[in-house]
């Protein structure tokens, strides 16, 4: 799919007044475009890499409402579990987050009262893990790590897809279902003939069910957080590689959130300069 | 001749009369039927899958009986090609479906359950449409007793109001 028809797909979530105005951006914009935000009583905005560009109309709480019916389809049941996270995946693996007033029950977060703004992430499906790259990758375990909207899940995502189809077994635990995005059982993305994809399910879970059931040679997880730590240890163990990426700055950030940095062969640090992505490989043990 | 031809048809055409009332009960019986059937396969679909509305709108209009399965091909259609909310898409398809002759207690019934449908949590949803198809038995066991009482009067004294009137006239 290409970037423009991926926009479009992601405007048409926006409420029918704000649609057109999305819709009718010049293609190079659509092209660069990050992510859509709205706010209400503020309005709509446009994230492109140098910064937001406000879109014309307004946005009202009702607006706000049509629009995560929309992205919801009108089913809240089924948004319920991921909503107390504060996003929700729509359909063709937009990553939807949602802001408001939250609902409390036993001192966590159930849902949102109402809503006050959303963002809708768009993503990319950019080939950018070259052959060079791809040699100092193979058959190791890999760290990617950058400040957020750096393109860490891009770039895992063609990682997983160039291992797999150079042969090796590839289980992909897709916990928000941002990397595969599955329609009807189909990655939406294309992540390779050799993947496994398990969705919806929480990281350490679905890692654990991975290594029993499929028997991979490659593991990979995209935002790792604390409460997943554990399983790479279990990973590492039972002799598969690991693909995994972290929010982090620096390698300082790494350690202070207590990622085992021995289970890795290479980091991939990933930085924005001049609206391009650079990647740079470092030694995990360096 | 023709005045027995005459008494003949009147007799037919006030019994086809009552008949015709005790046929629309019977399709009433059988729309409620449909209908409890098909709130219960969304029960289970939605509380099970948690499959979204529009989806489910779409496998209903395939899976259960008629006329529900009219009911859930129009509020599909109503929201996947008008884009309306799934409130209102719902309200037009109760309207739109025809053969389902549902009283307006029982329409009101259904028509609450849409604005309840995808609002909440699975727990909520699932109290919803088992509420409502509890009430839709009432309705259901109602007319099933009205039916079993009054089909044979209903085409007694259509046959004999018919022949009445035969005699009268001849």
């Amino acid at each position: 799919m290409r970037d423009t028809e991926r926009f479009d797909r992601a405007a048409a979530l926006l409420p029918s007044a704000l649609r057109a105005s999305a819709l009718f951006l010049p293609e190079e914009r659509k092209v660069r475009a990050e992510e859509l935000r709205l706010r209400s009583g503020a309005g709509a905005f446009l994230r492109l890499p140098e910064g937001e560009v406000r879109l014309p109309g307004s946005v009202s709480a009702s607006e706000l409402g049509e629009a995560v019916e929309k992205i919801t389809k009108s089913s809240f049941y089924a948004a319920e579990e991921s909503l107390k996270y504060g996003y929700f995946t729509a359909e063709g693996g937009f990553r939807v987050g949602f802001c408001g007033s939250v609902i409390r029950k036993d001192g966590v977060c159930t849902g949102f009262r109402s809503v006050s703004s959303l963002c809708v992430r768009i993503p990319r499906e950019v080939r950018c893990v070259d052959d060079g790259l791809l040699s100092s990758l193979r058959d190791r375990s890999v760290l990617i790590f950058s400040r957020p909207g750096c393109g860490k899940t891009t770039f895992l995502r063609d990682l997983v897809r160039r291992l797999s189809d150079g042969g090796r077994t590839v289980a992909l635990a897709d916990e928000r279902g941002e990397v595969a995005a599955l329609s009807g059982g189909v990655p939406q993305f294309d992540v390779g003939g050799c993947t496994d994809v398990l969705e919806g399910c929480p990281k350490a879970q679905a890692a654990e069910i991975l290594l029993r059931t499929m028997s991979p040679q490659v593991l990979a997880m995209d935002e790792l957080g604390a409460e997943d730590l554990s399983i790479l240890q279990r990973g590492a163990a039972s002799g598969v590689r690991l693909l995994v990426t972290v929010h982090a700055d620096s390698r300082t950030e790494l350690e202070r959130k207590g990622i085992p940095m021995e289970l890795f062969d290479v980091l991939v640090r990933i930085e924005r300069q001049g609206g391009r992505r650079v990647y740079r490989l470092e030694g995990a043990s360096c | 001749m023709l005045r027995w031809i005459g008494a003949a048809l009147l007799v037919l055409c006030s019994s086809m009369i009552s008949m015709n009332a005790v046929l629309r009960s019977r399709q009433r019986i059988r729309g409620l039927e449909a209908l409890i059937d098909a709130l219960r396969d969304m029960e289970e679909e939605l509380c099970t899958r948690r499959t979204p509305l529009p989806e489910l709108m779409r496998r209903l209009s395939v899976e259960v009986r008629q006329p529900a399965a009219e009911l859930f091909s129009a509020a599909d259609l109503n929201l996947t090609r008008r884009e309306l909310p799934f409130s209102a898409a719902w309200e037009m398809a109760l309207k739109e479906t025809e053969g389902l002759f549902l009283l307006p207690e029982e329409e009101r019934t259904l028509t609450d359950l849409g604005r309840l449908l995808g609002r909440s949590g699975v727990q909520a949803q699932e109290t919803a449409i088992r509420s409502a198809g509890q009430r839709l038995r009432l309705f259901l066991e109602l007319e099933q007793k009205e039916h079993l009482k009054k089909s044979r009067v209903r085409a007694a004294v259509g046959a004999g109001a018919g022949v009445m009137l035969a005699i009268l006239l001849l």
